[in-house]
């Protein structure tokens, strides 16, 4: 069984030379692989764990000897599902075309430079000096440069929006998540009130 | 035989304070600490213990009554003021009292202090006295006679609202003499005593600390017309406490309290520049304790009221807050920790002035009138002995000596800098990063690294050459595999053909 097809690597990797075009095509003509981008999501969650485990010492601010994998993985996997779903709800209200499975699709794209960057920069950090700091800050610049425009353009292309809009929803979607987190705290802190609320009734009732 | 009991009995009871008292106090009893760079306290074998508390009645003055400040000279002597009797107790290095000046003469007539709060001796015997009553910056010669008697210089400069309340006050080597004012927030004055007592302007202030309140400020200032910014609260910069000059001429100033908490500590030199080094550089740092808030207004600081120069590049402040005396490297790294507000040996109810005395640190205590001497442990002479290798730029030499307090103290990030240092002074590269990366010192850390991936690619040229010529070829190879397959089935076929 090959679920993920040469023509989909070739679609991939068309994304660095012509984003606009490549990202089209993949609309237009289905090149997106959905198995593709969930392994490009699970790349990019060892690209986060990579990047801090072994990102050289003088460049890693980060307790090496403790590591929270859940935390990682809401700070890479849940960061990208929240801008999924914030995404996804903020364009089918302004009128976007795309799918979910076109907007999960062109956001495991849009990660490649940061998963073709991340080894690179991570090797390097473990050869250069402070001195040479310079570089590796502006080669992280570029890593998150390059993901957001690929980032903005695939969200663009996906939707069939002109670039305003695209700014416009992005912002839009930022707002979004915050939304959706202000939410996840409050549900939990009404939950817990239930919670205790249940106790208390409990307790009362059996041991009046 | 109940009578030989009964004896036996009294003598126990009669020897039981006499054993108690003489038990030497236990280290455990002091859980001295160091901050490391993550600002941790990290538990550490006590540098210095106390050896002994002496009150006036012990030395056999009488009681001393609100001692304020405690001063050596280059002799080895000892200088008590004690404010509240107006006299000045002189010991030896055998901590016996050598001479006792409780009378002083004014042009013949009898002067009294007023409440004196400051102390220097300057190396030829005359003593200065700051008189925070009197409002005057006393001198007297070895007698006891007053030779100078200096209120507040005019100036210009000095506005007229200028309180001229001396606490503190020192002289250098060229004859300028600095006093500390209280609430003088431009610093300390400088007098010239070689030239008629000239007032030669503010020396050390200490810099406004950037803060939201003060970039609001610069932002109505250009808004505000001039009578509002007139009526606007000045953001003035916090006066420095106390002072000591160490002997190579730089100044070592402290402040009680600063709004962040930050540079409360500086060395300066001549021109009141701060030479004091942060492990990070350019980052200011935390001395002493961390503010913590006991409520949501009332936060506990740590006020530092004296410091000492000690030698070998270490000196010592004082915190009046916990009764806690904080030793420093000139790096900013912190040394050791002792003292505490209590009731036993070695712990204080009000901690007011700290001198470095032969070898071992003494600690004025102004309300219960004694002063309390500090002596090295085992582990802090080592720590010494090692920083003063250290200092001297001998890092090969400091090495043993770093191991050894690291045998003793595991958790110690100056002795991994330390052995880092010498290590890689001595060419090993390799095992130096090792303890640079303990020692928690990025910048150092960079510097070996890049000698020691220097000596790595001259070492391995050859080898890293060959890889990398390699490693092209092969990349040309993958991407022309093509143009050489075809090339290569050609070949093949034209032998078939002949």
């Amino acid at each position: 069984m090959r679920m993920i097809e040469r023509e989909h690597l070739r679609g991939l990797f068309s994304i660095i030379a012509s984003p606009i075009e490549a990202f089209d095509e993949m609309r237009h003509q289905g090149k997106g692989s959905l198995e593709l981008a969930t392994l490009l999501y699970l790349l990019f969650f060892f690209a986060v764990i990579a990047n801090r485990q072994w990102t050289g010492y003088l460049f890693n601010q980060a307790h090496v000897e403790r590591l929270n994998i859940f935390i990682m993985m809401a700070l890479s996997l849940g960061l990208v599902l929240l801008w999924i779903i914030a995404n996804m709800a903020v364009c089918t209200l302004s009128d976007g075309e795309g799918s979910l499975s076109d907007v999960y699709v062109t956001t495991a794209y849009a990660l490649l430079p940061f998963l073709l960057m991340t080894p690179v920069i991570v090797l390097l950090s473990n050869v250069m000096s402070l001195g040479e700091g310079t570089y590796y800050t502006l080669m992280n610049f570029v890593k998150f440069g390059w993901t957001g425009v690929l980032l903005f353009t695939g969200n663009m292309s996906a939707h069939q929006f002109t670039f305003k809009k695209t700014v416009f929803t992005s912002f839009l979607t930022i707002a979004g998540i915050l939304i959706i987190l202000f939410m996840m705290f409050l549900a939990f802190a009404l939950v817990t009130q239930l919670y205790q609320f249940i106790r208390t009734f409990y307790n009362e009732i059996m041991f009046m | 035989m109940k009578k030989i009991i009964a004896c036996l009995l009294i003598v126990m009871f009669a020897l039981q304070p006499i054993v108690a008292f003489a038990a030497p106090p236990r280290e455990a009893a002091f859980n001295s600490y160091v901050f490391n760079r993550h600002g941790r306290a990290v538990p550490t074998p006590a540098s210095y213990m106390p050896a002994f508390a002496l009150s006036g009645i012990d030395m056999g003055v009488g009681a001393l009554r609100n001692p304020s400040d405690i001063t050596t000279c280059a002799e080895g002597y000892l200088y008590i003021l004690d404010a509240g009797n107006g006299r000045i107790i002189i010991l030896d290095e055998n901590f016996e009292v050598a001479k006792v000046l409780d009378s002083f003469t004014l042009n013949g007539e009898p002067f009294y202090f007023g409440t004196p709060s400051g102390m220097f001796v300057v190396p030829d015997g005359r003593i200065h006295i700051a008189d925070e009553g009197l409002g005057r910056v006393i001198t007297i010669d070895r007698e006891g006679t007053v030779i100078m008697y200096l209120g507040a210089p005019e100036s210009e400069i000095l506005s007229e609202n200028f309180h001229f309340v001396p606490i503190a006050v020192l002289e250098d080597a060229s004859g300028v003499l600095y006093i500390l004012s209280r609430g003088s927030y431009q610093g300390a004055l400088m007098v010239d005593l070689q030239r008629d007592y000239l007032f030669l302007g503010f020396f050390g202030a200490n810099q406004v600390e950037m803060s939201v309140a003060q970039l609001g400020q610069m932002l109505w200032r250009r808004i505000f017309t001039r009578e509002q910014r007139e009526r606007m609260v000045q953001l003035i910069p916090v006066e420095f406490t106390n002072f000591d000059k160490c002997p190579n001429g730089f100044i070592y100033v402290c402040t009680a309290f600063s709004e962040h908490n930050v540079d409360q500590l500086r060395i300066l030199n001549s021109a009141g520049g701060n030479i004091l080094r942060t492990p990070e550089v350019g980052v200011s740092m935390n001395y002493g304790d961390p503010v913590i808030f006991t409520s949501r207004y009332v936060q506990v600081t740590t006020s530092f009221v004296d410091i000492t120069y000690i030698g070998n590049g270490i000196f010592a402040a004082l915190d009046n807050t916990r009764g806690r005396v904080f030793v420093y490297t000139t790096d900013s790294h912190m040394v050791a920790q002792f003292g505490q507000n209590g009731e036993q040996l070695g712990r204080f109810t009000n901690a007011v002035a700290l001198a470095s005395f032969d070898n071992k640190i003494i600690v004025l205590d102004s309300i219960r009138g004694e002063i309390t001497a500090f002596a090295l442990t085992e582990y802090g002479y080592l720590v010494q002995e090692a920083l003063a290798l250290h200092n001297q730029g001998r890092f090969e030499e400091s090495v043993d000596h770093w191991r050894a307090v690291l045998a003793r103290n595991i958790n110690f990030e100056l002795a991994y800098l330390g052995i880092g240092r010498g290590l890689s002074r001595s060419g090993y590269t390799e095992e130096a990063l090792w303890y640079l990366r303990r020692a928690n010192n990025r910048q150092v850390y960079s510097e070996v690294f890049e000698l020691h991936r220097n000596q790595f690619t001259s070492d391995n040229f050859n080898a890293l050459a060959l890889g990398f010529i390699g490693l092209c070829i092969f990349l040309i190879l993958i991407s022309k595999r093509k143009f050489f397959m075809e090339r290569f089935s050609k070949n093949t076929r034209t032998h078939e053909r002949a």
